[in-house]
């Protein structure tokens, strides 16, 4: 690539980016800019706050320090972050492209067709896919996963009432497989076969081949993906919302809810965008770890 | 390598590029908007609409299939009226969201945005916090030259009056609510269906209720979930039936402890213990899915506070829930006192008409408004939703006259109590949730959420804004 020399090319640099950057800016960092403006005042969109809203300096952060519902949320976010994305998603992805994936001595008969039936879930909109799962969880009869279990003597179980956090956290493993596997066939497939065909010749068994082998080559590809489930999911809202509203109680209220209901039902914008930098804060700091770690595969 | 173009390439490129170009801007030239007539759901603008200039052309905002539905019939046959009397007006209804809680964070985030509609329909307590928050139009002056308001209830004028004399809006409908009960499944049960004197007679029996059928007989709205519904279908009424006012009105200031609030929600406490109340719905998104609308019906649900509109528009032959033979299986009580009193029903403002401030045609909202709140266009919404006419001069208008259930409740206003709530109220009804929800879960008892009410509501509300008694 040819450095750039000189104000002209800089400047065709620039114009080629501006577009990108405009979007960036317009959509992402001048929100962001304002929320942590916002998070400093009393501004609402009812009563006083809502006409003169004023800037209140730390208040809304030290109710946030007090405010139990909040780190409840962080806590529920952690957990279901934890289960769905980094297990769920991430194990689950890898194991099922490790088996989908061609390698010496070993190939997945119709594997494209369980790549086409795996794939399914990202062509359904986030809503779509709760509400359809907000059906099949139906705590009656006539739900269809109860129907399925009925034959064994078990149920009706009421999913999203007596087990709501484990069923929303099903929910988002199913979303996140297809992206998961797609990302790490591709990268299984960039392992070198002539690697992989010289671990068979020193005598390592499949285990010992993707142990030693294949894991530690796509050390760099496991950690963009964890770094990009993981910051989806902490802020994920459509699809529990469409799913439980955040409950029953608040058992399933995770951050994104939280905030939503703060700025949205309650109409605290100032509360609600402290509680959003407060997130923002948590995610760079995790972001920063993230790449730290990639940097150190150079 | 690198594939050169040959000219005839380039000049299919040319002529390709040439003709996206002409269509793109074809595409994005200006052209005529679409008229009103088949634009239900799409956002208005408040300015000069298309009527060669000279007309004006409104938005109502309103919601929910049987009110818009409605709204649909009556605004052309406003228009043609308006017309007769040589004024160019056409409306244009603009359909909000179903549920109420979503409606109001819609027509709120319009009001902060500038593009609220010209007319909205709203519950009482939204208006009030879109008016203390300048959104409204004040209606008090144009009120004071209308002869048809003063046919309005006198307790409900009182209602919609702030303490600086301002209206800023015009009731749709009285809101009559009291307690529903089966009175098939009581009688079968061999329950008495007597009017319960006190609360306590009335937890007694439901307890009675609840080991008769097998399951939770007595549905009085808690939880975070119902949104306001808890506080204004639920705890209110018992607060309305102890001495302690929850707002002082002479201190302008919310009362967040009180011997009567904790006696409120004590009874929420009695009422957990004795198993009587359906907890898991109430938990859960909509709770009165799985509660008025399956089990009442199903008589596994024995009673429950609602308002006239379960008649019509929960209950009733095309309502969500029919219940074959309503007026033979469903009767009312009144609620009781926890002093000894009389037994009363809660009266109140229901739904409103509102202005919004920065209208450019507020004479013409105003005559929208006008036209919607008198004689047959208000018979018909009455009738629609099941609600008791604010005024007391519709009892010979069609439909509304033909419906003696909703005549009667309107005749019952005039010994209701009620609870006008003043701004801050959805903060309060935030506390209220809270405080019931931690108790039907059992994680508080009604002293313990009485503590609650009390720090919650003067975190929420501030602490120069609330009192103790």
């Amino acid at each position: 690539m040819r450095r750039v020399r000189g104000w002209r090319d800089a400047l065709t640099v620039v114009g080629f980016l501006s577009p990108a950057l405009v979007l960036v800016g317009a959509f992402i960092l001048w929100p962001a800019v304002w929320a942590v403006v916002q998070s400093f005042t009393n501004r609402a969109l009812t009563g006083p706050g809502a006409q003169n809203p004023s800037f209140v300096g730390l208040a809304n952060y030290q109710r946030l320090l007090s405010d139990t519902g909040f780190f409840g949320s962080i806590g529920r976010t952690a957990v279901f972050t934890f289960t769905s994305a980094v297990i769920g998603q991430t194990v689950l992805g890898l194991g099922i492209a490790y088996l989908m994936a061609e390698r010496p001595l070993w190939k997945l008969r119709l594997a494209p067709v369980f790549a086409a039936v795996l794939i399914l879930p990202l062509a359904v909109p986030e809503t779509v896919a709760a509400l359809a799962w907000a059906s099949m969880a139906n705590g009656t009869e006539a739900g269809l996963i109860n129907r399925m279990i009925a034959p064994a003597g078990v149920g009706p179980v009421s999913w999203l009432q007596d087990h709501a956090m484990a069923t929303v956290i099903v929910v988002n493993t199913w979303r996140g497989l297809s992206f998961a596997m797609v990302l790490f066939l591709a990268a299984f497939e960039s392992v070198p076969s002539s690697v992989l065909e010289a671990s068979v010749v020193d005598g390592a068994t499949p285990w010992q081949q993707l142990r030693r082998v294949t894991l530690p080559m796509l050390r760099r590809q496991i950690l963009i993906f964890l770094l990009l489930t993981v910051v989806t999911t902490v802020g994920i809202f459509g699809l529990v919302y469409f799913l439980t509203r955040g409950g029953p109680g608040s058992a399933t209220e995770l951050i994104g809810i939280y905030i939503y209901a703060q700025a949205f039902q309650f109409f605290e914008i100032g509360y609600g965008s402290a509680a959003a930098v407060v997130l923002l804060i948590l995610l760079i700091a995790g972001g920063v770890y993230y790449v730290r770690l990639m940097r150190e595969e150079l | 390598m690198v594939t050169r173009w040959n000219a005839g390439t380039r000049r299919w490129a040319v002529w390709t590029a040439a003709v996206v170009l002409a269509m793109t801007a074809a595409a994005c030239g200006g052209g005529e908007q679409d008229d009103d007539a088949g634009t239900f759901g799409q956002e208005g603008n408040t300015g000069d609409g298309g009527n060669g200039g000279n007309g004006v052309e409104l938005t109502i905002l309103d919601h929910q299939e049987p009110r818009t539905k409605l709204l649909r019939e009556l605004l052309p046959e406003f228009e043609k009226e308006m017309a007769d009397q040589g004024k160019d007006i056409s409306v244009e209804l603009v359909e909000g969201p179903a549920p109420d809680d979503q409606f109001q964070t819609k027509a709120t985030l319009d009001f902060n945005s500038g593009n609220a509609a010209d007319v909205t329909s709203a519950g009482y307590p939204a208006a009030v916090e879109w008016a203390s928050s300048g959104f409204l139009l004040d209606l008090t002056d144009r009120l004071e030259q209308w002869p048809e308001w003063e046919r309005f209830y006198e307790q409900l004028r009182q209602n919609v009056t702030t303490q600086e004399g301002q209206v800023f809006v015009v009731p749709r409908e009285a809101s009559v609510i009291q307690l529903f009960y089966r009175k098939d499944v009581l009688e079968e049960h061999g329950i008495s269906t007597e009017q319960p004197p006190d609360w306590q007679t009335l937890l007694d029996r439901m307890t009675e209720a609840t080991q008769a059928i097998g399951s939770p007989a007595l549905l009085i709205p808690a939880g975070e979930a119902w949104g306001g519904g808890t506080f204004f279908e639920g705890f209110m009424h018992l607060m309305l039936a102890t001495d302690s006012p929850l707002y002082d009105e002479d201190e302008n200031k919310w009362v967040v402890r009180s011997p009567g609030l904790s006696q409120v929600l004590d009874y929420y406490e009695a009422m957990t213990e004795a198993g009587v109340l359906p907890v898991e719905p109430l938990l859960n998104p909509e709770p009165w899915v799985a509660t008025k609308y399956e089990a009442f019906p199903k008589g596994e649900l024995l009673a429950t506070t609602c308002g006239t509109w379960c008649w019509i528009f929960d209950w009733g032959s095309e309502g969500a829930a029919p219940i074959p033979g309503l007026f033979d299986k469903v009767g009312t009580w009144e609620f009781p006192s926890f002093t000894g009193g009389e037994t009363f029903v809660t009266g109140d403002t229901g739904w409103v008409w509102t202005v919004a401030a920065d209208t450019e045609h507020p004479d013409e909202a105003w005559e929208l408004v006008k036209w919607l709140a008198q004689g047959e266009p208000m018979a018909r919404g009455l009738v629609t939703v099941g609600a008791a006419a604010p005024r007391d001069d519709l009892h010979d208008v069609d439909p509304y006259g033909g419906m003696d259930f909703l005549v009667d409740a309107e005749q019952a206003m005039v010994r209701a109590r009620s609870f006008v709530p003043p701004p801050g109220t959805d903060r309060m009804v935030q506390a209220i949730g809270e405080a019931t929800e931690r108790i039907i879960t059992g994680d508080m008892t009604g002293a313990e959420a009485a503590d609650h009410v009390a720090t919650r509501a003067t975190e929420l509300l501030g602490a120069e804004k609330v009192v103790e008694q």
